[in-house]
């Protein structure tokens, strides 16, 4: 049972992690889709059983935010991109460079956005994406090391 | 500039994208359907033959039925909480005509429904474990004779090798010995938890062939016999009362209660534990799976072999942990006895299909079966 206790608690949770999630999920797939990506996947942590024994709920979001973003990977960046070309929804402004930016992205797996973004927007060390994904740092370390090189190429 | 200040500055006009954050969700924009509430059997014999009385109601195969009562269990001493749906069976009273003087008596036909559990082993992998997947059944004993009380015993004896609508690509198999009955079935409490006692026969107690085939050939009695329960539910296994101490190929000890999670990592990484029936105009896909990310993938498959729809599923847990999965998928999608239901994961390495697990469904929705 979903008591007003429990939603006023996710709600200051929400609100506390929100912005910075959103800007996370707009790393992952793009601005277009990331504010649905943000609510399918707080709704789903909300509702998770194991949501009130969540320690780190910070990082319980992030990976989260990550899973619901599979979902898209496979087909919503190269759909928005095209959509970006011949029209803009009025709440996000883009320009030419915003899609060479997002054609960058697109060169990256998930897993790769995803690392790439916490390393050069939040700056945290590997250990530190480690543990907000719930990965081993080895595994931090090989998808950035990857998605240097691709987007190293792309840049060049 | 170098490399790295190409990326940062790159990753910060992608940031510098970002809108505003969405409201707090009230409803989700993108969320599946959520899971419906299930009927959950609890297991009670304290009233015995007065509930098994109750539930013989009209045949309603769709019910979330659990393992038969015995009647012999009714002498069971601690009854774990109440409430119940136990198998579903009615019989059909005989009955009687008569044409130019001549009397006919057709035989009492006694119908049972409810489910077994086969495994299939995963397409992708000669070498990882089987999966189990639950067969939502409906036997009938058109020859006069009364179903015994272990019909799932029976029903597993016979799936496989018996069940004409199955098809012989469907790789549904099983691991329990024909050799092997259960003897009676009844409950108790131990540590505060109930559980179910299975008491087999001697041939239980052979196991299956293997190692593996003992795991599997376990895991499908367990998950048969704690139908539509949970984890929390445990099975002990007797044989002439006594409990085993040894079975099948390596000895295993079983006389400590056992459950849905003791074998758990003997099987799938993906795997069902409801029936795919449909209900209220959906097929609920419900399972458990361990996939990276808690990621994994429901595809519906029509009798071209053609994937007509996919849906993504997350577990409650992923990536070393398992994780439960409920993804609904619209009926009006399947075919029965052409349409086949798809769980996959993909390879986060080069996208390959991983844990593949395909079910056909069944022309009704529910598999039927003859005995006697």
């Amino acid at each position: 049972m979903i008591t007003a206790a429990r939603v006023m608690n996710d709600e200051e949770t929400y609100r506390r992690y929100s912005q910075e999630l959103t800007r996370y999920a707009t790393g992952l797939v793009g601005p277009f889709d990331a504010p649905d990506v943000v609510t399918d996947a707080c709704l789903r942590a909300f509702d998770s059983p194991s949501w009130p024994e969540v320690v780190d709920r910070r990082a319980y979001l992030y990976r989260t935010v990550l899973s619901v973003a599979t979902d898209h990977h496979r087909r919503t960046l190269s759909r928005r991109m095209r959509e970006l070309k011949t029209a803009t929804p009025p709440s996000v402004e883009t320009t030419h460079e915003d899609i060479d930016v997002l054609r960058a992205v697109e060169r990256l797996s998930l897993q790769q956005r995803s690392v790439i973004f916490l390393t050069y927007w939040e700056d945290l060390p590997p250990s530190a994406v480690a543990d907000r994904l719930g990965v081993s740092e080895g595994s931090v370390k090989r998808h950035l090391a990857r998605a240097r090189k691709r987007l190293g190429e792309l840049l060049s | 500039m170098n490399r790295d200040d190409k990326i940062r500055d790159l990753i910060h006009r992608l940031a510098g994208m970002s809108p505003q954050p969405p409201p707090f969700p009230e409803e989700s924009p993108m969320a599946k359907p959520s899971a419906k509430s299930k009927p959950r059997p609890i297991l009670m014999f304290a009233a015995g033959a007065a509930i098994v009385a109750a539930v013989l109601v009209p045949l309603l195969f769709l019910d979330g039925s659990g393992p038969p009562v015995a009647a012999s269990s009714t002498t069971t001493t601690s009854v774990p909480s109440s409430s119940t749906t136990i198998a579903t069976s009615t019989t059909i009273p005989a009955t009687t005509s008569t044409t130019a003087g001549t009397t006919t008596t057709v035989p009492v036909a006694t119908t049972w429904s409810g489910g077994v559990f086969l495994y299939q082993m995963p397409e992708d992998s000669f070498v990882q474990n089987p999966a189990m997947v639950p067969i939502s059944l409906v036997m009938t004993d058109n020859s006069g004779e009364v179903l015994e009380n272990d019909y799932f015993t029976e029903a597993l004896a016979a799936l496989g090798s018996e069940l004409p609508e199955l098809p012989a690509d469907s790789r549904l198999v099983n691991a329990v010995p024909a050799s092997v009955q259960i003897v009676d079935l009844s409950t108790a409490t131990i540590d505060g938890t109930g559980v179910w006692t299975a008491d087999m026969n001697e041939a239980f107690l052979a196991g299956a062939g293997g190692l593996l085939a003992d795991y599997t050939m376990l895991n499908q009695l367990i998950y048969t016999i704690t139908w539509g329960e949970g984890s929390d539910v445990g099975v002990l296994f007797t044989v002439a009362g006594e409990p085993v101490t040894a079975f099948g190929s390596e000895g295993l000890d079983l006389s400590a209660p056992v459950d849905r999670d003791t074998f758990i990592e003997e099987l799938a990484l993906i795997f069902l534990t409801e029936p795919l029936v449909p209900l209220e105009g959906v097929y609920t896909v419900t399972g458990r799976a361990n996939a990276f990310e808690a990621s994994l993938w429901v595809q519906v498959i029509d009798g071209d072999g053609d994937v007509i729809h996919e849906e993504y599923a997350m577990a409650t847990c992923g990536t070393g942990c398992w994780g439960d999965f409920t993804v609904d998928i619209d009926a009006a999608l399947i075919v029965g006895g052409e349409t086949s239901i798809r769980l996959l994961t993909y390879s986060a390495e080069d996208g390959s299909a991983q844990n593949v697990l395909t079910v056909p469904i069944p022309a009704n929705g529910v598999w039927t079966m003859t005995v006697g």
